[in-house]
């Protein structure tokens, strides 16, 4: 296995009072070294979901039901599947530690108020080193200084609420680097921030992956940043991924009609004559998932008798390039 | 709405804004109630909105974009300045009002919400939402009210048979459209658009604006549409405001500002939106610093702080907002001097002419 | 736990599209609450035994074989009765029934002694005629729940002057509940009141309201209700005292109601909708009692349900020092002050019983009150 990361036919179940129900369902992709996948998709499509199994921090009412993710230690080359691992188990947490690391989108969830940023971060850096508490602080304000603190030796005695929003983004970045991780998962990492800072995080992100060659997983519902970031996409949706395929494949190529409104959809500059086209119709809930291809309801290129009958079978269209579409059967 | 005509000189104006403040108490306060410190979230805003345009208003966090919003309609005090509404022939200072000819004025100006989870009462139905300001200002009651309950909720795209179900049955979408029939059944003549679509999803967020573009034809409405990402704006006004730390530093109409932008902040906010092509990597524009405390804003031209081109006279005096060409405002001691990089210089615009 | 924030927001979001979707789209914000109340068995189980209390509270007479002062002379400090299926012969009796006794001296130590005679046995009936009294003080009845014919019986023991523990503690039951009601009440309309005016009103009136509020809270509770109760005339008559001390206990509970009260009326003038309904010219009394009421009422009432179990407890304090509730007037205080000394505990460990139910009713609110705060924001993801 040369990938770091690969997640096949993956099911998560959610129990409920009202019964079980797919979350995630057949879910696969594939993320090498090195690389950054981009999951794409509206709230309530299971890219979170998805990425919470990873590190298994799915909460106690779901659960994976079937299907692996193999991920490979880079010091060790050992394969692990994460999805057989006991979710509260030493093996799982040796994992996040060590090599699998994540960020979000709200950064003050991952500091606490009481202890400045340099404690924090120096924690986990003796942690994961064998340092003493003096070198280990030395270690975070050079991470700081990476992530572009500016001031970061003086920074480092500041407490999260004297970061601004940008600032504590780039602390959170350089608390998740502190455990040199080989997959950083990042969780809408940029939604929360205005434009001009957002811009410069998704940067400080991509010179950060050259140095530390760190494979990511970038969670998100803009496609504009995913033109950006991504070498492959994988666009879910109601649960399964419906178009998955290198960035230009899907950017220049897209066949899936979901994906082909979404980027109509987005607001994009430069074309003022354009009108935005709209996806008519709502994200279906949980339990009223439609029979068939998920999105057929809203399918501008519904096809009646088939498409709200069978789930369309997978079609590689080029390479890597994958549909889930019944106009490519 | 782009290819409308940018308003001219003699446009009828329906909102005039005059030297808006807003200030907010901030730091300790004795037992007195004073003392402590003053945010001047809006610090001398003026500009006039036209009947039957959209105007937006643009701006990072912290600009002071959603409290113009909300002073404008007095939901919030302003500190200082006049806001003055055009009806008929009839000029109403809407600053001077009393709370009882304020709610009457209310009956004109509305608002729609950013958050439709948080805008909606949980604990009504929405037939009861939406039929609340007819049943408060008497304007219709009973079967009468019904009836324009579902005329509006129809006109909004809600389906009427949900009427008696709780905003929580609902998505993002529906709810949002439960908001702007509630904003929109008394037929205002002006509705503040705080951030519509910022908490939808992608494919919602085109349906609540082709929906608002769709109503302002059918009610003759005029919007002023708070926004903070200059994209979306592109597509939805007329003419665009540009915030920055509680003050206007650029108004235009949506073109000039995006092809000729005057004010280098206008530059960096439109270098930073993301192009949604791999092959065209955008160069954002790299402000200096951080975003000064708008509590302690900086002397002089607000935006020195962060600016590429910033010289003495920019420390030492604040820029006025002034006409440079017609119709199109700035405030920079630079403007027209300075190499901007508008829309056209933007990768975004190689993929609009392919 | 921010950390599965995305993934529970799925599992909130499941909880939307239930198939008895129709119902849930139509259902109040009450009727959620519910739902989710429903899904905490301990709540359901505290709220059952807060539905026995209630119901003991409503008809105690009934339910208690004897009057609280009526003596039982020839059983005094007797130990429970047990109730018995299998006689002494090991014969099965369908209708159970309780043993006989003998009262004598001991000859040693000559204390009175009561030994267990099962020679005789007394069937235990259902709805035998006994002490009269009126039901709900309109009905005059003589008909009890359960009695024996020719003796009596005596579930929990009898007392010092063998007075019938059971039946005292129902009616203790009653008092001690409805002072924790009464109690309740007060401090409930107090809150609303001086946390609404400090809440709405703000400015000076919010400061003045909530300094008296931080005093009163820094005053140490227990030396204030020493004080205050020993202030009670000695004269006054039960009724007096209980009303005093249900003032008393109400005066200190309701400052943190007004806290809260003042807390979400803040957060809620904030909230959007609140602004939306002034836009869209509701009245200031229109904007509270639709708007901001309904939504913080549920918060109220696990705010109250969470406050019942320390009046209750107060109350007990109060009166198991003597300071409270004193005879002839029945509370679970009262009956625990006269467990107080060591040689009744030992010899009539039985007394402690009231001191069960106190404890029942205690978890009982404090379960219920968990499964109402986590229901009182139905909504939440």
């Amino acid at each position: 296995m040369d990938n770091i990361l690969e997640v096949s036919d993956l099911e998560i179940m959610l129990s409920a009072d009202q019964g079980t129900v797919d979350v995630i369902q057949s879910v696969s992709f594939k993320l090498a070294p090195g690389k950054t996948l981009a999951l794409v998709g509206e709230s309530g499509c299971g890219k979170s979901v998805t990425a919470a199994s990873i590190l298994r921090l799915l909460p106690r009412e779901l659960e994976i039901t079937r299907g692996s993710i193999l991920f490979r230690s880079p010091d060790s080359g050992e394969v692990t599947d994460i999805a057989k691992l006991a979710p509260r188990g030493s093996a799982i947490r040796d994992l996040r530690g060590n090599d699998i690391a994540m960020i979000f989108q709200e950064p003050m969830s991952s500091f606490s108020p009481l202890y400045t940023i340099g404690n924090q971060i120096g924690e986990v850096v003796q942690l994961h080193r064998k340092v003493s508490k003096k070198e280990a602080r030395d270690i975070t304000a050079g991470l700081l200084d990476k992530v572009g603190i500016p001031d970061a030796w003086a920074a480092v005695d500041r407490y999260p609420h004297e970061y601004s929003g940008g600032m504590r983004q780039r602390a959170m970045i350089a608390k998740a680097l502190s455990c040199d991780p080989a997959l950083l998962i990042a969780d809408e990492p940029t939604t929360a921030l205005d434009v001009t800072i957002q811009a410069q995080i998704v940067e400080l992100m991509q010179e950060l992956q050259q140095e530390f060659h760190m494979a990511i997983i970038f969670i998100t519902h803009d496609l504009g940043v995913v033109a950006q970031v991504a070498d492959e996409v994988c666009i879910m949706y109601a649960g399964r991924v419906v178009e998955r395929g290198q960035v230009r494949d899907i950017f220049h190529e897209a066949r899936h009609p979901y994906t082909r409104d979404l980027l109509h959809a987005m607001p994009r500059l430069g074309n003022l004559e354009e009108e935005l086209v709209a996806i008519e119709g709502n994200v279906p809930g949980l339990f009223d998932m439609p029979t068939g291809c998920r999105f057929h309801p809203r399918c501008a290129a519904f096809m009646a008798d088939t498409c709200n009958v069978r789930t369309p079978d997978l079609t590689q269209v080029s390479g890597s390039h994958i549909v889930e579409c019944h106009l490519y059967d | 709405m782009t290819d409308a005509t940018p308003p001219s000189a003699g446009a009828a104006p329906l909102l005039e804004v005059k030297d808006l403040a807003v200030h907010f108490p901030v730091g300790r306060r004795g037992l007195s109630g004073r003392g402590g410190g003053v945010l001047k979230a809006v610090d001398g805003v003026s500009f006039t909105v036209y009947r039957g345009e959209t105007l937006g208003l643009v701006g990072e966090s912290g600009s002071g974009k959603t409290t113009v919003g909300r002073a404008v309609l007095r939901a919030l005090e302003p500190a200082a300045g006049s806001v003055t509404l055009y009806r008929d022939d009839e000029a109403i200072d809407v600053t001077g009002l009393d709370p009882q000819d304020l709610k009457r004025v209310w009956r004109h100006m509305q608002m729609i919400f950013q958050d439709p989870y948080s805008s909606l009462n949980p604990s009504m139905t929405v037939a009861d939402i939406i039929g609340e300001p007819l049943r408060v200002n008497g304007v219709a009651s009973g079967s009468e009210l019904k009836e324009q309950v579902m005329t509006i909720a129809g006109r909004c795209g809600f389906n009427v048979a949900h009427l008696n179900r709780y905003p929580h049955a609902f998505s993002g979408g529906q709810r949002q459209r439960v908001a702007i029939a509630r904003a929109l059944v008394l037929h205002p003549a002006f509705v503040v658009c705080d951030e519509p679509v910022s908490a939808l999803d992608v494919s919602i967020q085109a349906q609540v604006l082709n929906l608002l573009k769709e109503l302002q034809g059918q009610f003759g409405l005029t919007y002023l549409f708070i926004a903070h990402d200059l994209a979306t704006v592109a597509y939805a006004c007329d003419r665009v405001a540009v915030m920055y730390l509680g003050q206007l530093v650029e108004v235009a109409p949506t073109e000039k500002l995006y092809y000729t932008p005057l004010h280098p902040y206008t530059e960096a906010l439109m270098s930073a939106i993301p192009v949604g092509d791999p092959d065209l990597p955008i160069r954002p524009v790299q402000l200096k610093g951080e975003r000064p405390n708008p509590s302690d804003p900086p002397a002089g031209c607000r935006f020195h702080t962060r600016c590429r081109f910033a010289q003495d006279v920019c420390v030492a005096k604040a820029p006025p907002l002034a006409e440079f060409a017609t119709g199109h405002y700035v405030s920079c001691h630079f403007a027209g001097d300075l190499d901007l990089k508008g829309a056209m210089d933007h990768p975004a615009s190689t993929v609009a002419r392919r | 736990m921010s950390r599965t924030t995305g993934a529970a927001g799925v599992v909130g979001a499941a909880a939307k599209g239930s198939p008895r979707t129709r119902s849930y789209e139509v259902a109040t914000h009450w009727q959620l609450m519910w739902w989710k109340f429903r899904r905490h068995h301990m709540a359901i189980v505290g709220l059952s035994v807060l539905g026995i209390f209630l119901v003991i509270s409503l008809v105690p007479e009934f339910l208690a074989p004897y009057r609280a002062h009526t003596r039982d002379l020839r059983y005094a400090q007797g130990p429970p009765m047990g109730i018995h299926f299998f006689d002494s012969t090991g014969t099965f009796h369908a209708r159970p029934f309780v043993y006989g006794w003998k009262s004598e001296r001991d000859p040693v130590t000559l204390r009175r002694i009561t030994t267990v005679d099962e020679s005789k046995l007394y069937p235990m009936q259902w709805f035998v005629k006994a002490e009269p009294y009126k039901l709900f003080k309109l009905f005059d009845t003589d008909i009890h729940l359960f009695g024996v014919e020719g003796s009596k019986v005596h579930l929990f023991g009898t007392d010092q002057i063998g007075r019938d523990v059971f039946s005292r503690t129902i009616y203790a039951t009653r008092t001690s509940l409805s002072i924790g009601f009464i109690g309740v009440m007060i401090a409930f309309v107090l809150g609303l009141t001086f946390g609404g005016i400090s809440g709405y009103v703000g400015g000076m009136m919010d400061l003045v309201v909530m300094r008296v509020v931080e005093f009163i809270r820094s005053i140490p509770t227990l030396p204030l209700w020493l004080a205050l109760a020993a202030a009670l005339p000695r004269d006054w008559s039960a009724t007096q005292v209980y009303i005093a001390v249900t003032v008393i206990l109400a005066m200190i509970g309701w400052t943190h109601l007004a806290r809260r009260v003042r807390g979400k009326l803040l957060a809620l003038r904030e909230e959007d909708f609140v602004l939306a309904a002034r836009l869209s010219g509701c009245s200031h009394v229109r904007i509270i009692g639709r708007h901001m009421l309904p939504s913080f009422m549920s918060y109220l009432i696990v705010d109250l349900t969470i406050s019942f179990p320390y009046i209750i407890l107060a109350e007990t304090a109060l009166s198991f020092l003597g300071l409270g509730m004193r005879e002839p007037a029945v509370s679970w205080g009262v009956l625990l002050f006269s467990a107080q000394n060591v040689r009744s505990l030992v010899l009539m460990p039985w007394l402690l019983i009231p001191g069960l139910f106190v404890i029942v009713a205690v978890l009982a609110f404090n379960f219920v009150g968990d499964g109402a705060r986590d229901a009182a924001d139905p909504y939440a993801k």
